[in-house]
C-alpha cells in the first residue's frame, strides 16, 4: 500500500493524459481501419484498405512527405543556426540589449494565420517585398515568391524561420546564462578569443539545449500546417504540398477513416525520425562529454 | 460584514448566476414559429459579395421578429469545414453546398417541394432531385449559372475578329489576332484555383453535349478521361495558348478581381467563368461592352451548361427548421428573387420572374438556350465527389509548363480515381 502511495499523486495526470492524448489516438488509430464518414454514420472495419488507398495514392503522398521532410530540415536548420547565432549575440552586453532581445521574440506571439495573410501581401508579385527591391535599384531579383513553383516552398520556410527563431534564442540564451562565468574568465586569461571562448567554451556547455530545440523544431516542422495553408495552401500546383494538408485534403473527402489513416502513417513517420535526431543527438553529446 | 462572509456571499451568488446562465442556455427550446429564433445561414465568402442577401434577410428579419446570423466561410475551406460541423451536429441550421453528398438524408432534410415546384421548369426542378427521388434543398435567389467566355466586343472588333470562333482553331486564330493589337488575348486568374476549374466546367459541357451519358459513365469508371473523345484537344490548346504567350503574363498569379476589371476595362480580350461574373463586370464598367460565347470545340458543336438553382439546404440536426423553411421560402419569392437578378444578371430558375431591363450578355446565353445547345452541369449529372484541389493543382502545373495537355489528362485521371476510390463509390 505505502509503495503505491506516490502513484496516487500521478493518477490525476495520468487520467487527463489518457482521455485527451492516448484515447483519442487509439481511436484515431481504430479508424484508419473503418470506413467512417464525415456525413454517414457508418462505421465498419475494412481492415487495410485504407491504407492500400494510400498506397494507390502513393506519389501525391511521397511528394508531400518529401516536401515535409525539407521544410522540416530548412526550418530546423535556419531557426537552430540563426536561433544560436542570434543568443551568442544578444548575451553579449550592449545598449538596447534587452529591446533587441523582445523584437527577435515578438513574432513568435503573432498569430500564425495573420502573419500568413500578411506576408501574402509583401511576397506578392506586386507586393512589397518586390517594391522595396525594385526602390533600391535590385529589381532584377523580384519574384512572385508564392506564386512560384521553385521558391514557394522555401519562401514558407523563410516565413516559419522568422516567425520562431525567437524560441529558440530564448532556449539558448537561458542555457548560456548558466555557463559557469569563471570558465569564460579561464579562457580570457589563457589569450582565448571571442570566436574560441564562444566555440568551445560556451558551445558544447549549451549543446545539450541546442540539440533539444533542434529536436523540437524538426518534429514542429514535421507536423507545420498553418503557415503553409494560410500562405499558399499548398500550392502553385502541389509545391508546397506537406503531409499535413495533404491530411487536410484527405478531410476534405468524407473519408474519416481514409484520413485517419495518412494522418497515422504521419504519426508514424514523425516518431521515426524524430528517433533518429534524438539518437544523432544523444551520440553527439555523448562525443563532447 | 467580515471578510469571510464576504466571500461566502460572493460566491453563493455567482453559483446561482451561473445556475441561472446555464438555465438559459441551449436546451430551452425556441418558439415554434414566433419571433425570436436565431438562424444560422452558412455560405462560401464569394456567395456573400451580393448586397441583394444581406438585404432580403434583413426583410424576412424585419417580418418575422427572428434573426439570421449569416456566417461566411472561405471557399476554400468551406466543404470540409461545414462538413465537421455538421458531424457535430450543432451550430448550423441553413447551409449550402454538400450535393455531392450520397447520403443526404443524413445531414438534410427533405424539402417540401409542394412551396417551389409549380413556379420551375420541369427540367430545372428535376435537377435538383437526388438519386433516392427526392428534393433536399430550396432554390435560392440567384440565376441559373452558365460557364464560357465573357468576352470584351470591342476588343475583339479592333483585333478584326468579326466572325466568332465556334472551334478551336479559329479561337486560336481570334486569340493571336487579339496578341497583335498588345492586349492580352485571354486572362485567367490562377491564384484563386477555384477560377481554373471554371474552364473544366465549359469543357465538361461540351463533352456531355457530345454524349448526354459520358458523365455517368465516368462516375462509375466506365471510362476514363483520356479516352474520351475532344478531352485532351482542349487541354493540348490550353497549353498552346500558355506556351504561345496568348494568356495574360501572370494567369498563375492573378487575383480574381483584376481579370475581371481587365474585361471589364478592355485590357484583356476575354476570361472564362460563370455568368456570375457579369454582375461583378458591370460593378467594374457598367458600360462594358461584353458578350458570351461557349468554349469552343474541335468540331465546333459547343454546349453550354446550365447549372442548377443555387441550392440552400436544412440542416437534419436544426432545432429552428420551421423558421429555417419559412426563411428560404420567403428568400426564393418574386420579389427577393428580382432584387437579386438586378444586381446580378442571369437566366431565371423561375418562371414567374422576368429579367428587367436588356443585357446582351444573357441574351447570348439564351440563344444557346434556344438552340437546344444546353445541357446539365457535369457536375451536376455526376453528383461525383471532384478532387477539386487536386484539378487545380493540375491546372497550374499545366500553365506553368510543368506538365504538358497528356500528362494533365492523366494526373485528372488518377485524381479521380483515387475520389471515387475514397468515397467509396461502385466501380473505383
Amino acid at each position: 500500500m505505502a509503495r503505491a502511495y506516490p502513484y496516487w499523486f500521478l493518477a490525476p495526470a495520468t487520467a487527463i493524459f489518457g482521455a485527451f492524448f492516448v484515447l483519442p489516438a487509439l481511436l484515431g488509430m481504430w479508424l484508419s481501419f473503418t470506413n467512417a464518414s464525415t456525413v454517414a454514420s457508418r462505421q465498419d472495419f475494412i481492415g487495410l484498405d485504407n491504407f492500400r488507398l494510400l498506397i494507390r495514392n502513393g506519389p501525391a503522398f511521397l511528394g508531400a512527405l518529401g516536401n515535409q521532410v525539407i521544410y522540416a530540415a530548412s526550418t530546423t536548420i535556419g531557426k537552430t543556426g540563426i536561433g544560436v547565432v542570434l543568443a551568442f549575440f544578444l548575451n553579449r552586453a550592449f545598449v538596447g540589449r534587452n529591446a533587441l532581445r523582445a523584437l527577435v521574440y515578438m513574432p513568435i506571439m503573432f498569430s500564425t494565420i495573420v502573419v500568413g495573410i500578411v506576408f501574402r501581401f509583401i511576397l506578392a508579385g506586386d507586393g512589397l517585398l518586390n517594391d522595396v527591391l525594385r526602390g533600391v535599384g535590385l529589381g532584377v531579383l523580384a519574384r512572385d515568391w508564392l506564386g512560384s513553383f521553385e521558391l514557394a516552398l522555401w519562401s514558407v520556410s523563410a516565413i516559419d524561420i522568422w516567425m520562431g527563431v525567437g524560441w529558440t534564442v530564448v532556449l539558448v540564451l537561458a542555457a548560456l546564462q548558466g555557463v559557469p562565468e569563471e570558465l569564460i574568465e579561464s579562457a580570457k586569461i589563457d589569450g582565448a578569443s571571442r570566436w574560441r571562448q564562444a566555440t568551445q567554451v560556451s558551445l558544447p556547455i549549451v549543446m545539450p539545449t541546442v540539440g533539444l530545440a533542434a529536436l523540437l523544431t524538426t518534429i514542429s516542422g514535421l507536423k507545420s500546417f498553418e503557415i503553409i495553408y494560410a500562405t499558399t495552401g499548398g500550392g502553385p500546383g502541389r509545391s508546397t504540398e506537406v503531409m499535413t494538408t495533404f491530411i487536410a485534403r484527405a478531410l476534405g473527402t468524407t473519408n474519416l477513416g481514409y484520413a485517419s489513416a495518412v494522418g497515422f502513417v504521419q504519426f508514424a513517420v514523425i516518431t521515426v525520425i524524430a528517433l533518429g535526431i534524438s539518437r544523432v543527438t544523444r551520440r553527439v553529446e555523448g562525443n563532447q562529454s | 460584514m467580515n471578510h469571510r462572509r464576504f466571500f461566502r456571499a460572493a460566491i453563493g451568488l455567482a453559483s446561482v448566476g451561473a445556475l441561472l446562465l446555464s438555465a438559459c442556455g441551449s436546451d430551452t427550446p425556441p418558439a415554434e414559429n414566433g419571433s425570436g429564433s436565431t438562424v444560422v445561414y452558412v455560405v462560401p465568402s464569394s456567395w456573400t459579395k451580393l448586397g441583394a442577401l444581406t438585404t432580403n434577410i434583413d426583410a424576412w428579419e424585419a417580418k418575422t421578429g427572428n434573426t439570421v446570423e449569416l456566417q461566411a466561410i472561405p471557399d476554400e475551406q468551406y466543404d470540409s469545414t461545414v462538413r465537421a460541423r455538421l458531424q457535430g451536429g450543432e451550430g448550423i441550421d441553413v447551409f449550402a453546398g454538400q450535393d455531392s453528398v450520397e447520403d443526404k438524408a443524413a445531414i438534410m432534410l427533405a424539402a417540401d417541394e409542394s412551396l417551389f415546384a409549380s413556379r420551375m421548369a420541369e427540367s430545372v426542378l428535376e435537377s435538383m432531385r437526388s438519386g433516392d427521388g427526392k428534393i433536399y434543398s430550396y432554390p435560392g435567389a440567384d440565376a441559373l449559372s452558365s460557364f464560357g467566355l465573357f468576352y470584351n466586343k470591342d476588343v475583339f472588333e479592333a483585333a478584326g475578329v468579326t466572325q466568332l470562333p465556334t472551334t478551336l482553331a479559329e479561337l486560336t486564330d481570334a486569340l493571336t489576332k487579339i496578341d497583335a493589337t498588345g492586349k492580352a488575348p485571354l486572362s485567367l486568374s490562377g491564384a484563386e484555383g477555384w477560377t481554373l476549374l471554371q474552364h473544366r466546367n465549359s469543357v465538361n459541357a461540351n463533352l456531355l453535349g457530345d454524349d448526354p451519358e459520358v458523365a455517368a459513365k465516368l462516375a462509375s469508371n466506365a471510362t476514363t478521361w483520356a479516352a474520351i473523345p475532344g478531352v485532351t484537344q482542349q487541354y493540348e490548346a490550353l497549353e498552346g495558348w500558355a506556351k504561345s504567350g496568348l494568356l495574360n503574363d501572370d494567369a498563375l498569379t492573378a487575383s480574381y478581381e483584376g481579370v475581371i476589371k481587365a474585361v471589364a476595362t478592355g485590357e484583356t480580350g476575354a476570361i472564362i467563368n460563370g455568368s456570375w461574373v457579369l454582375g461583378e463586370i458591370r460593378k467594374q464598367n457598367p458600360d462594358a461592352n461584353v458578350g458570351f460565347l461557349a468554349l469552343p470545340t474541335e468540331t465546333g458543336k459547343n454546349t453550354i451548361a446550365l447549372s442548377t438553382p443555387q441550392m440552400m439546404h436544412i440542416a437534419a440536426k436544426s432545432k429552428v427548421a420551421a423558421q429555417a423553411k419559412d426563411l428560404l421560402v420567403f428568400l426564393g419569392e418574386p420579389a427577393q428573387v428580382e432584387k437579386n437578378l438586378e444586381l446580378s444578371p442571369g437566366v431565371p430558375a423561375f418562371t414567374d420572374v422576368t429579367l428587367k431591363g436588356d443585357e446582351p450578355v444573357i441574351a447570348d446565353i439564351n440563344a444557346y438556350v434556344t438552340d437546344g445547345h444546353v445541357g446539365l452541369a457535369f457536375d451536376t449529372a455526376t453528383t461525383f465527389p471532384t478532387p477539386e484541389a487536386d484539378l487545380i493543382a493540375a491546372y497550374q502545373e499545366l500553365l506553368a509548363g510543368r506538365i504538358d495537355a497528356a500528362g494533365f489528362v492523366q494526373q485528372v485521371d488518377t485524381a479521380w480515381a483515387n475520389a471515387g476510390a475514397t468515397a467509396g463509390r461502385e466501380g473505383f
